[in-house]
Formats: structure tokens, C-alpha cells, sequence
């Protein structure tokens, strides 16, 4: 009788404990390959340049012309320097042509796996969080004229003090025909990581950008942010591939009631990690006039030697109709936030799996430092 | 009361529970070296390439030699620079020596994270990173500064 309990006993742990034991081994094993994937995954991505090496600079860009897929800067010597022609060609929605979720899918070979690339900066700037939602929204004109307030913290959340900003502002005035730059100022955040902006604001601002240099144990990020008011207005579809910048009037709010007129391409300024540089000045000539539809919906422009700039954005200043103003336009999309890919991959994102892994490396593109990021997950069958 | 003398099947009982002993035993066993994600092997492999990527990174920038060289950014630039270069769920000691072994940061930690963390972890990973050093002016006696290689000793550890 007490063996039978005893065996009974046995019996029941056994049934109890392997199981346990082997599932947990089992989704050990598992994550373990899956990380192992996820590492390889990412540095196929990030040492590899594809072929060809410079599939991201090929003019009308054809993602089937991409043999092999890699984002690392042909030219480049060091290991993880990105080229940032390539690296935009991960923004969905470019205008000069971009590579689908499943392309690269298939050329990582990753069948049976689903994943999320991004490359953002090392280090949060976040500009006027007036909802304290840990995000950046747009400076209205009392903003502006009150101060701007800025938070630099690790991606974590936690903040950096000590960190050092600068703030330079480009803006347009009522009657005026031109834009302003030149109007600094310089802070550095406090003990949790904040503090104003008060550049000196002149009378008669109708629309504005503040590009913001943060620089923490110097390594810096740029970012900017705009004048609150014309909502997606002031996000043009723009993109900057090797020595050619591209402009086209985007779908979507704000552009629809105002989509009729001719806009015509004032200035080009370009924003690096030295400042902003006037690279050009339009003539309202036929060259530079943009309209919905038709033959002058894009406007395209080489600039011998626009690559050297290490370009991270894109300022436009540009004449719209209804009424006839200045509006100052940030491009291309997200590289004016500070970053060079939001969010790159599965839109189901890895909700339904059982378990995700997350790599990160840090980068270089464009003489700046990036983290890039990649959360890999199994699909389920 | 007649107690039954019938006891041919106790030896199966017995022989079942060692069985039983056995497979559970060899079970528990054979899982202790299995490979885990959370094993040292793995998790140190791992942590090397970040460090290493980096400590790369901030030389690539010329940043390493000014924080290695400078006593003031030990305490102030040199840890936050690697904070930002390194996940945020990683933990970090670096120790700087020169050529003659001798730890030349004892009093000024360059860390990030509770010391206890690197006693108390199995999977500490440790990276090794020289500096050849830099010869340059120094207006102060007028003359030029010897090079001076250091080496570095970042540890890392998951938190």
C-alpha cells in the first residue's frame, strides 16, 4: 500500500515536473534561436552594403534591381557607418521609391518570422510636451514667445541634466517676401533634464522652424519642430537621395482644400550637424513651380555635391496659395524628428507571439549616431 | 486477524519507484546543460559584441582618447556617452590602466549600475579595448607629452 502512494506520488511530480522541465528548455532553446536569428538578422543588415553596393542611389529606384539586401555605407572603412540613401529607402511613403515589408522579408530570408527595424536617435528630445505624453507637438507663437520647453532624456525616460541645446530659428514675416534664420539661443537642461528656449522673437512672425542641437558628452542630435496651426501642411513629401532632393505635394489633411494654385519653391535649406545652409534660391519661374497633378507636381533638383553637406533634413520655404503666403515646410519624413526609420516592418506587429526579441546596435549615418533596432518574433504557423 | 503472506508483487513496486528515480533523475540532469539564452556562454558572447561596438564607436568619433585622457570626464561625459551608446537594460564597469597594470580610475568609478550587480551575476562580460595614445602639445611645460597607451576594461552585464 505505501509503495503504491509512493510510486503514486512519483508518478504525479513526474507528471508535473517534466513537462515543466522541458517546456521551459523548449522555450528556452526557442528564444535562444530566436535571438540568434535576430543577431545574424541584424548584422546581415547592418555590415552587409547588398548589391548593388549602391542600390539606395539608383535614380527611379526599382526594389526588384536589389539582388542583395545590406545598409552599410559601400564606401565606408569602420564597421556599422550606414548609408543614408539606403536607409531611406526603409520610409514608407518616400517619394523617390522605398522597399516593401516583404522584399526584405524574403531577402533575409526570414520565412516564418516577423520583424521591426527602426533607427532612432541615442537619446530622447522631446519639445514642448504640453500633454505629457512623452512626445513632441508643435510651438505655437506664444510658445515661442514664452520660451520653448525641452526635454532631453535617455530612451529609457529617465532624464539627462547637463545636457547642452541649442535652438535656431527660421521664420517668415507678414509682408514680407523672404525667410529669416540666424535668431539663436542656448540653454542646458536642469537636474531632470529640462529647460527653456528663449530665442529673441521679432514682431510680425506668420510661420516658423526651430531646429534644436542637442548635444549629450558630445554626441549630438538634431531635431526640429514647427509652427503649430497649418497641421499636416507642414510635413512635405521630400527626399533626399544621393545628390538630387525631391519635392511633391502629399495626400492627405490640409492639402485637399488647398490643393488647387500654383506653390512656388522659394529657398532650399539644408541641416547638418554644423547648422543650416542655403543651397537654393528659387526664381518663380516655371522650375519651380509645383501644382496638383499635371507635369509640375514633383519639383527635382541635382546639387553637385550635396552628399559632402552629410544632409539630415530639409528645410523649404515655400509660397502657397489661399492666401498667398510664406510657409516654412520640414522634410523628408521622419529624419526633421531626429530619427531615419519610425518603424519599419510587420504593421500586425508581434502581438500575437508567444515571445519577441529586441537587439540594438549603434550606428552611424550621416556623421551622427543612431541606435538601430530590431525586434524579432516568430509567426505562428 | 490472518495477515497475507502473498508479497510477489513488492518487488515490482520498488522497481517502479526506482524507475521512476531514474527518469526523473536523468531528466533534471540532462536539462542542467542545456544551453540557455540566460546562460553565461550565451549572454557573454552577446554583451562582448556590444561593448566592443561601442567603445569602437565613441574612437571612430574621436571621442574615447578626450574622455580617457581627461581625469574631469570620467565622472561626468565619458559614463553618459556610454550609457547612450549601450541598451539601456545593460549595465557597465570601466576600468582604465596603464601600461603598468595600475587601475588609474579607482577613486573616480566610471559606472553605470549597482556595484553589487557585477558580484553578483554569473554572465559578466569583460572587453578589452587599447589606446595607443597621442602625442600632442602641452603649453603648460612646453613641450611634447609623451604617448601614453591605456587599456580599457569594460565589463557588462544584463540587468
Amino acid at each position: 500500500m505505501i509503495g503504491l502512494i509512493i510510486t503514486g506520488i512519483i508518478a504525479v511530480s513526474a507528471f508535473v515536473v517534466i513537462p515543466n522541465l522541458s517546456y521551459v528548455n523548449l522555450l528556452y532553446t526557442d528564444q535562444q534561436q530566436l535571438r540568434n536569428i535576430a543577431l545574424d538578422t541584424l548584422k546581415a543588415m547592418l555590415l552587409e552594403a547588398g548589391y548593388p553596393a549602391n542600390w539606395g542611389t539608383t535614380y527611379n529606384f526599382d526594389p526588384d534591381q536589389v539582388e542583395r539586401f545590406g545598409l552599410a555605407l559601400a564606401e565606408s572603412s569602420s564597421f556599422y557607418v550606414l548609408d543614408p540613401d539606403k536607409v531611406q529607402r526603409l520610409v514608407v511613403g518616400n517619394p523617390a521609391g522605398f522597399m516593401e515589408y516583404e522584399d526584405i522579408h524574403t531577402e533575409l530570408a526570414l520565412q516564418g518570422y516577423g520583424f521591426n527595424f527602426r533607427i532612432i536617435p541615442p537619446f530622447k528630445v522631446i519639445v514642448n510636451d504640453v500633454d505629457f505624453d512623452g512626445e513632441s507637438n508643435p510651438i505655437t507663437l506664444a510658445n515661442l514667445t514664452e520660451g520653448v520647453d525641452v526635454l532631453v532624456t535617455y530612451n529609457t525616460g529617465s532624464p539627462i541634466p547637463k545636457a547642452s541645446v541649442e535652438a535656431i530659428l527660421l521664420y517668415v514675416l507678414k509682408g514680407k517676401d523672404t525667410f529669416y534664420t540666424g535668431i539663436e539661443a542656448y540653454n542646458t537642461t536642469n537636474a531632470l533634464g529640462k529647460c527653456t528656449m528663449n530665442p529673441d522673437v521679432p514682431d510680425g512672425i506668420t510661420d516658423f522652424v526651430l531646429v534644436f542641437k542637442v548635444t549629450v558628452a558630445d554626441v549630438t542630435t538634431i531635431t526640429s519642430s514647427y509652427k503649430e496651426g497649418f497641421g499636416e501642411q507642414h510635413i512635405m513629401n521630400a527626399s533626399i537621395v544621393g545628390e538630387n532632393i525631391t519635392l511633391s505635394i502629399p495626400e492627405g489633411p490640409g492639402w485637399e482644400k488647398g490643393s488647387a494654385g500654383t506653390r512656388w519653391v522659394d529657398n532650399v535649406i539644408v541641416v547638418n550637424k554644423e547648422g543650416a545652409w542655403i543651397i537654393y534660391n528659387g526664381t518663380r519661374s516655371d522650375e519651380d513651380k509645383i501644382t496638383w497633378g499635371g507635369e509640375n507636381w514633383i519639383w527635382s533638383r541635382l546639387f553637385s555635391s550635396l552628399s559632402y553637406y552629410n544632409p539630415l533634413f530639409i528645410i523649404v520655404n515655400l509660397s502657397v496659395p489661399n492666401p498667398r503666403r510664406l510657409v516654412l515646410f520640414l522634410g523628408p519624413d521622419p529624419n526633421w524628428m531626429g530619427m531615419r526609420v519610425e518603424a519599419f516592418g510587420d504593421p500586425t506587429g508581434s502581438g500575437g507571439a508567444t515571445s519577441a526579441v529586441t537587439v540594438q546596435r549603434d550606428v552611424i549615418i550621416s556623421e551622427m549616431t543612431y541606435i538601430a533596432e530590431l525586434i524579432l518574433w516568430k509567426e505562428s504557423p | 486477524m490472518k495477515i497475507s503472506k502473498n508479497t510477489s508483487g513488492q518487488m515490482r513496486v520498488i522497481e517502479s519507484i526506482l524507475a521512476s528515480f531514474i527518469v526523473v533523475f536523468a531528466i533534471t540532469f540532462a536539462s542542467t546543460f542545456a544551453v540557455t539564452p540566460r546562460s553565461a556562454t550565451y549572454e557573454v558572447g552577446d554583451l562582448e559584441k556590444l561593448g566592443h561596438n561601442a567603445l569602437h564607436n565613441l574612437d571612430e568619433q574621436r571621442l574615447l582618447s578626450r574622455f580617457v585622457y581627461n581625469q574631469s570626464e570620467w565622472s561626468t561625459n565619458f559614463p553618459v556617452a556610454l550609457r547612450i551608446s549601450l541598451p539601456s537594460d545593460v549595465y557597465f564597469e570601466l576600468k582604465i590602466y596603464d601600461l603598468d597594470d595600475t587601475l588609474l580610475n579607482i577613486n573616480v568609478p566610471i559606472r553605470y549600475g549597482n556595484p553589487e550587480v557585477f558580484d553578483d551575476s554569473a554572465s559578466v562580460a569583460s572587453v578589452m579595448y587599447s589606446i595607443a595614445g597621442y602625442s600632442r602639445f602641452d603649453p603648460a611645460t612646453g613641450s611634447q607629452v609623451e604617448y601614453a597607451p591605456r587599456t580599457l576594461i569594460l565589463l557588462l552585464v544584463r540587468g
